[in-house]
């Protein structure tokens, strides 16, 4: 063949291949993934002729794909960072939907119907149908709780059955991607060619992989690429490792790549979108939602274990948390208060255990001092059990259970005593002395009494070797060993305690009654004057009246200034001291006072005394409780005892099941009075109360985790418009780069037929020219 | 020579120069043809446009040189008293004779250069038209039917180079 002519057959399969390439790119303009492909021309190399370097025209060398690979990588990264944010999305609207914030179903709306159904209870504590409404309203948000906390765990289960659906996706791209790797670097290895579409598919499977997991991809020198995630092979030049989906040991969802030694934490992709919800936010939402719930029942509970409920009492009650064996000695009731496993904790404070003589309906008040430090729960048990009429116990289930004797009732609450001189120490019938100042009393060695009684005299020993603290003994103490000796019991006389002091009395009344003190060395310790002490015939009676409303806890104590009869002596006056020994008020029940009448006290209280004479030089006085918070241990919330929650949760906070079936158990009560709606009054008082533990009141502290939500969503959201803005830019960038534009590759077509058209136009007269030349020739 | 006037010889003497200007305009064009050639797969590129604009210019020229090449032939017929378009170069380097000598010279090379401009315009033309024929198909690919491409001097067969 001639030179010529094969320049000719070289130059027409060179267009020939341009042909191809260009109806190629035009034909997949539309194909995901397809780059434009380019036909890469060079001249053929020359041939030696009779020592002539000829030109041998032009050929065709390779065809090759328009890609910018670093682009290409970054649009694979942004692909993760989107399909993690996409993921995440979804599933933290599906929580947002789920809260129903701002509306009538949700939380806040629920617990605002709490309060205001024990607002209208507190109206009318006796009506059932009130208090009905009470648990009803109460149910509604129980059930609200239970509802979206189980719903968070589906959609956390969901969120881990999506996970493994994805990865499923991921095995089956990673092994397309294993193939193209083969097929890639099978051809490139024959043909010497670049296998074009074959690589646009891997991209595109990378891309589709990408979505699904962050992934890192190295492409090897044989054209193969390894694709990695944290750091661990998924994709080998040839293999796949394949991934599996699993829930961890603390039920959170768990990539692995077979054949790693660890767990991977993938970072992008819908995968990680997933784990990061279901780990971080719909755990933070459950774990919000549950302290939520948490502190409601320690709410509510605090003030209603200290209530009394329709009935006025309990004769058995059966707390709802049970002991845990801590230290796992196989006892439960050695823990100490404070590592007892109880779901709330234990304060140092005062539990006040008021039992009721259901005949008489005298109520006997007792206090018990815990300290959780010190006192344990078989402490606490040995502690009611020592009250008369009750009886504390640890139930198979290492529940407390307190049961009252035949005849009794008890409560915990705030009830106010109206009679608090039950002994007649403040100018009563009985012959009557009282220490002049509290107790405990000191007392360096054993110590005497000498009293004179009907009986002649004799002498009581004090031994302070006896006392729980030697040498310093309490009121309690002193009395209970004074009325531990018999002379002093045979003289008809008896020892009691008024607030921390001790007062010895006749057991007789009227002013026949008498004793004398003529002298002993404990009468200094113990504030107690010598002399003779005579009863009287018109006693003193006193009453207290009112509601309590001080701040806190205190013990008053009524003292006379001096001696007089009560409504008749010019000047008489009563202190009325604190348990610190500060006075709070001086009443006047001198001349001018009607005796009866009520005199105000402070704090909400009054107290009213009959005609009588009192005496200050005989240490008359009386003391009494007045109690704001009758558990300031919590003893009652960290046991559960009267509780009106139960559970510690969102999962397991629920009415005390008692109170659901029978309404009349709902404690309204503080005092125990009827009509006293003082309980329902410190439940609705949780609604404004600063919960220290959540940082605010119950209302602010749902109001950020809905807030926290919102804002989280609005953050992500801005976050996928913000990366999704820029994939469009990656995107359009690549389409420059590698996409195919019809228009252009025509406009190209035209101006190359323009060209040749032009050059033929001279071509032809360069052929006339010639022709005439010659024939001058 | 001796028989010839001395304005038939200071005739041939233009002719020889006019004959000179040829030969490098023939020469320029050839070189040109050559680069054209070089760059035909590729007509967007700056050596397609570039050379074909030159002959463009080149050819542009072209009138001028016919006009004085057929000046000097009607002046040295005249000389000769014979008409101008009668004459080719060999035989009026033979009416010389010895004096014609730098005219059959200048003669041989203008016929040289110009087969070798012919031959390489064949060339070029033959890779033109396949490649223009090429570009119209693929224009009638993606556009759809079209009136066939008009036919001109470049359509049809060509004789590219037969003595290779």
């Amino acid at each position: 063949m001639s030179l010529s002519t094969n320049i000719g057959l070289r130059a027409l399969l060179t267009s020939q291949a341009a042909l191809d390439t260009i109806g190629h790119n035009v034909a997949n303009a539309n194909t995901e993934g397809f780059s434009r492909q380019n036909l890469l021309i060079s001249n053929s190399r020359p041939l030696n002729l009779r020592g002539l370097q000829l030109g041998h025209g032009v050929q065709a060398d390779q065809v090759v794909r328009s890609v910018d690979e670093l682009l290409n990588g970054r649009i694979v990264r942004q692909a993760s960072t989107i399909g993690r944010l996409d993921a995440q999305l979804v599933e933290m609207q599906s929580v947002e939907a789920l809260l129903g914030e701002p509306g009538g179903d949700g939380f806040g709306a629920l617990l605002d119907g709490i309060f205001e159904s024990l607002s209208a209870l507190s109206a009318n504590t006796e009506d059932i149908v009130n208090r009905t409404g009470a648990v009803q309203s109460t149910e509604d948000l129980i059930t609200r709780f239970h509802q979206v906390s189980n719903e968070i765990s589906q959609l956390q289960s969901d969120a881990q059955i999506k996970a493994q659906s994805l990865s499923d996706g991921v095995n089956v791209l990673a092994s397309r991607i294993v193939d193209l790797n083969q097929e890639i670097t099978q051809i490139e290895a024959v043909s010497g060619t670049v296998a074009n579409d074959l690589r646009d598919q891997r991209d595109v499977a990378l891309m589709a992989l990408a979505e699904r997991v962050d992934i890192q991809v190295r492409e090897n020198t044989e054209g193969a690429v390894q694709v990695q995630v944290d750091g661990q092979l998924l994709v080998g030049a040839s293999n796949v490792h394949p991934m599996s989906v699993d829930i961890s040991a603390d039920g959170q969802i768990e990539v692995r790549l077979e054949g790693g030694v660890r767990p991977v934490d993938p970072s992008g992709g819908e995968i990680a979108g997933l784990i990061e919800f279901s780990r971080a936010f719909a755990s933070e939402v459950g774990a919000g939602l549950d302290a939520y719930a948490l502190e409601i029942a320690r709410a509510l509970n605090s003030a209603h274990s200290t209530g009394v409920p329709l009935d006025g009492g309990f004769t058995q009650l059966r707390a709802s948390n049970a002991v845990t064996d801590v230290d796992g000695d196989g006892e439960v009731a050695d823990e100490l208060l404070r590592d007892a496993g109880l779901p709330f904790d234990v304060n140092t404070g005062a539990l006040y255990v008021h039992v009721i003589d259901e005949t008489t309906q005298e109520v006997r008040t007792e206090r018990i001092d815990v300290d959780p430090s010190r006192m344990t729960v078989q402490g606490f048990l040995d502690a009611i059990s020592s009250i008369d009429g009750l009886t504390a116990r640890l139930d198979t289930f290492g529940r407390v259970d307190i049961d009252a004797t035949s005849g009794n009732r008890f409560h915990f609450g705030r009830p106010i005593n109206s009679a608090p001189d039950a002994e007649g120490t403040f100018g009563g019938g009985r012959a009557t002395t009282v220490s002049a100042f509290d107790g405990p009393f000191s007392l360096a060695g054993p110590a005497t009494i000498d009293i004179t009684g009907p009986g002649g005299p004799f002498s009581v020993t004090v031994d302070p070797a006896t006392f729980e603290t030697v040498g310093e003994g309490t009121a309690e103490e002193i009395a209970a060993a004074l009325n531990a000796d018999a002379n002093f019991t045979g003289a008809n006389l008896q020892a009691s305690v008024v607030g921390e002091r001790v007062a010895i009395q006749t057991v007789g009344e009227g002013s026949a009654e008498s004793f004398q003190i003529t002298g002993g060395t404990a009468l200094t310790a113990l504030g107690i004057a010598p002399g003779t002490y005579a009863g009287q015939d018109l006693a003193v009676q006193v009453e207290l009246s009112g509601t309590y409303d001080g701040l806190a806890n205190d013990r008053w104590t009524f003292e006379p200034l001096g001696d007089g009869v009560i409504g008749t002596t010019p000047g008489l006056e009563v202190a009325v001291r604190d348990q610190n020994g500060a006075v709070l008020v001086t009443l006047d029940v001198g001349a001018g006072y009607a005796p009866g009448n009520a005199i105000d006290i402070a704090d909400g209280m009054s107290v009213s005394f009959t005609v009588g004479e009192v005496r200050a030089s005989d240490g008359h006085a009386f003391a009494t409780d007045v109690i704001a918070d009758s558990d300031t241990s919590d003893v009652l919330v960290a046991f559960g005892l009267n509780a009106y929650l139960t559970g510690t949760d969102a999962r397991t906070i629920d009415i005390r099941d008692d109170i659901r079936r029978d309404p009349r158990l709902l404690a309204a009560s503080a005092t125990g009075a009827v009509g006293d709606g003082g309980a329902l009054l410190d439940m609705i008082g949780a609604q404004s109360a600063d919960v220290t533990a959540l940082g605010g009141t119950l209302g602010e502290y749902y109001g950020e985790i809905v807030g926290d939500v919102g804002f989280q969503i609005a953050s992500a959201q801005s976050a996928q418009s913000i990366e999704s803005d820029l994939m469009s830019s990656l995107e359009a960038q690549r389409e420059e780069v590698s996409g195919v534009n019809v228009d252009e590759e025509l406009v190209r077509m035209i101006q190359y037929e323009q060209a040749y058209s032009a050059a033929a136009q001279y071509l032809q007269v360069i052929t006339q020219l010639n022709d005439t030349v010659l024939a001058l020739v | 020579m001796s028989g010839l006037t001395e304005g038939a010889k200071r005739q041939l003497g233009r002719l020889v120069a006019v004959v000179r200007d040829e030969i490098a305009a023939h020469e320029r064009l050839d070189a040109l043809l050559a680069q054209q050639e070089a760059s035909v797969a590729r007509p967007s590129s700056d050596a397609f446009r570039e050379a074909t604009l030159a002959i463009e210019a080149e050819l542009a020229r072209a009138p001028h040189r016919t006009q004085k090449r057929e000046t000097a032939l009607k002046a040295i017929g005249a000389e000769l008293g014979v008409a101008g378009a009668a004459l080719t170069l060999t035989s009026l380097a033979e009416r010389f004779g010895a004096g014609g000598d730098a005219l059959r010279d200048e003669r041989d090379r203008l016929q040289s250069i110009a087969l070798r401009t012919q031959a390489r315009t064949r060339k070029v033309a033959a890779l033109v038209r396949v490649h223009r024929e090429v570009t119209r198909e693929l224009l009638q690919s993606a556009l759809g039917d079209e009136d066939e491409p008009r036919g001109d001097v470049l359509s049809g067969g060509t004789l590219i180079d037969a003595e290779v």
